[in-house]
C-alpha cells in the first residue's frame, strides 16, 4: 500500500477518464484495462462515430437488429434507467438532442456560434416502445426514434470498469468518467475523497465540500458545463422528455451518492428534470443527495453530510 | 334474310366451328395465366427468402419471425460477463457518503 491512491486521466467518451487505484503497482494495469473498455464502449454506443453500433442501430430503426453483448447491456441499462425514473431518463431523445444542437460531439458543438432549433414533432414516451429480446438480444428500435445512451452508458462504463479493475489487480478502484464516479474493492483509509464541483475538470483545490464513499457510486449532474448557444437562447443537454427541450431547473448541480455509478447517474438526472420536487423523491429512496441551487443555495437529502458542504 | 339452303347450312357449319376455336382459345389463355401467376409468386418467394436470415423466438415481439440485421459488434472485452449494473430500483449505498478533510482524489461535477 502506497502512502494514497494514484491516479492517471486521459481524454475518452468525450470527457476525462480518471483510474485510482490504491496500490501504486496497479496502476499501468489499470489505465490498461480503463482504455481498452472505453475503446469498446465508444465503438458500441457512441451517437457521433458513423461506424458504431449504435448510429447502426439508429440507421435500421423499424427493423429488429442483432446487438453486442456490450450494446445489448446498454440498451437494457438505459431501457431500466427509464421505468424506474417514470421515463424522466428517456433514451429515446436522440433526435431532440440532435434537433436542439446537440448533434456531434460537444468539443465541435461548443465551436459553433449558434445554432437554429428545429424540434421533431412532439410525440408521447417512446422509451416502452422499444422492444429488447435479453436472450436473444434482438433489438427493434420504432421507426423514426434514435438512441442515445450518453448518459447511462458512460455509469455502466465506470461500474464495470471499476469492478473490472479492482478483480483484475486486488487493488481498490475508482473509475471517474466526466465526474460520474464508480469504486470497488477495498476503500483507502477514510474512503475515497471526493471534492464536489460545478464542473468535473476543475482543480483539485477548487473549492467546494468533499466527501468520501466507500463503496456504490456518486454522480453529478449539471446544466452549467455542457451548455451551448442557439437562436432560442442557451440550451444544456439535459432534456425534459416532456417537452423535448432543455430541462427547466431550479438546480445547477445535483450529486447523488448510490449503490452504482448507474443509480447514482439516473437519480441526478431525474432531479435535475423534477426540479423542486426532485427532493421529495430522492427523500423517499433514502438518495443521500446534494443539490444546488443556481442562486448558489444548497439542499441535502437523506444523511447527506452538513458538514461537509460547510467545509 | 334469304338463300340457297346449302349456302346456310355451310355458313351456320363454319359459325360452329368458329365458336369452338373460340372457346378452346379462351380456355388455354386461362390456364396459361394461372400458370405464369404461380411463376412469378415462386420467383417473389425466393427472392425474400433466400438471402436474408429468419430469427424466431418465443420470448418478445422484437424477434417474433423477423427479418434480423447485424450491426459490426466492438471487441470483446471483460465488462461484458460483468454482472447486471443497475438494481431494480435507485440504491443508497451502504453506509452513506460521510464529510472528508482528505486531499481528494477526483472531482465529480457536469460534464
Amino acid at each position: 500500500m502506497s502512502d494514497g491512491p494514484v491516479t492517471a486521466s486521459f481524454p475518452a467518451l468525450g470527457t476525462t477518464a480518471t483510474v485510482a487505484v490504491t496500490s501504486s503497482g496497479s496502476l499501468e494495469t489499470a489505465r490498461g484495462l480503463l482504455v481498452e473498455q472505453l475503446d469498446a464502449v465508444d465503438l458500441a454506443c457512441s451517437r457521433f462515430r458513423p461506424d458504431s453500433e449504435l448510429s447502426f442501430v439508429n440507421a435500421h430503426a423499424g427493423s429488429p437488429v442483432l446487438l453486442s453483448l456490450l450494446l445489448a447491456r446498454a440498451v437494457r441499462c438505459a431501457l431500466d434507467a427509464a421505468r424506474r425514473s417514470d421515463g424522466h431518463v428517456d433514451p429515446t431523445l436522440g433526435a431532440q438532442l440532435r434537433a436542439a444542437g446537440y448533434d456531434r460531439t460537444f468539443a465541435l458543438v461548443r465551436e459553433r456560434d449558434s445554432w437554429h432549433v428545429t424540434l421533431p414533432p412532439a410525440r408521447g414516451p417512446a422509451w416502452a416502445d422499444v422492444e429488447l429480446d435479453d436472450e436473444q438480444r434482438i433489438l427493434l428500435v420504432p421507426a423514426g426514434i434514435e438512441l442515445d445512451l450518453g448518459a447511462t452508458a458512460k455509469a455502466l462504463a465506470a461500474d464495470d470498469a471499476a469492478r473490472t479493475i479492482a478483480a483484475a489487480t486486488g487493488s481498490g478502484a475508482l473509475v471517474s468518467l466526466g465526474g460520474d464516479i464508480a469504486v470497488s474493492g477495498e476503500a483507502p483509509p477514510g474512503g475515497w475523497a471526493i471534492r464536489i464541483a460545478d464542473d468535473h475538470d476543475a482543480p483539485l483545490s477548487t473549492p467546494g465540500p468533499t466527501v468520501a464513499i466507500s463503496g456504490g457510486g456518486l454522480a453529478t449532474s449539471s446544466t452549467t458545463v455542457r451548455r451551448w448557444l442557439t437562436d432560442e437562447g442557451e440550451a444544456h443537454h439535459i432534456l425534459d422528455p416532456r417537452s423535448g427541450r432543455p430541462a427547466v431547473t431550479p438546480w445547477r448541480s445535483v450529486s447523488v451518492a448510490a449503490a452504482t455509478c448507474v443509480d447514482a447517474n439516473v437519480a441526478a438526472t431525474t432531479a435535475v428534470v423534477l426540479g423542486e420536487s426532485a427532493l421529495g423523491w430522492l427523500a423517499d429512496r433514502g438518495l443521500p443527495t446534494l443539490a444546488v441551487r443556481r442562486d448558489g443555495s444548497t439542499a441535502t437529502v437523506a444523511g447527506w453530510p452538513e458538514e461537509a458542504h460547510a467545509a | 334474310m334469304s338463300g340457297h339452303p346449302e349456302s346456310r347450312r355451310h355458313a351456320a357449319l363454319q359459325r360452329d366451328a368458329a365458336v369452338r376455336r373460340l372457346r378452346r382459345t379462351t380456355q388455354v389463355s386461362v390456364a396459361l395465366m394461372v400458370a405464369v401467376g404461380g411463376v412469378f409468386a415462386a420467383l417473389a418467394a425466393a427472392s425474400t427468402h433466400l438471402k436474408k436470415a429468419v430469427v424466431a423466438t418465443s420470448t418478445s415481439r422484437a424477434s417474433a419471425a423477423a427479418v434480423v440485421v447485424q450491426a459490426p459488434a466492438p471487441p470483446l472485452v471483460g465488462m461484458q460477463s460483468a454482472p447486471p449494473g443497475p438494481s431494480a430500483a435507485p440504491a443508497a449505498p451502504a453506509p452513506a457518503p460521510a464529510a472528508s478533510y482528505q486531499q481528494p482524489v477526483v472531482v465529480s461535477g457536469g460534464s
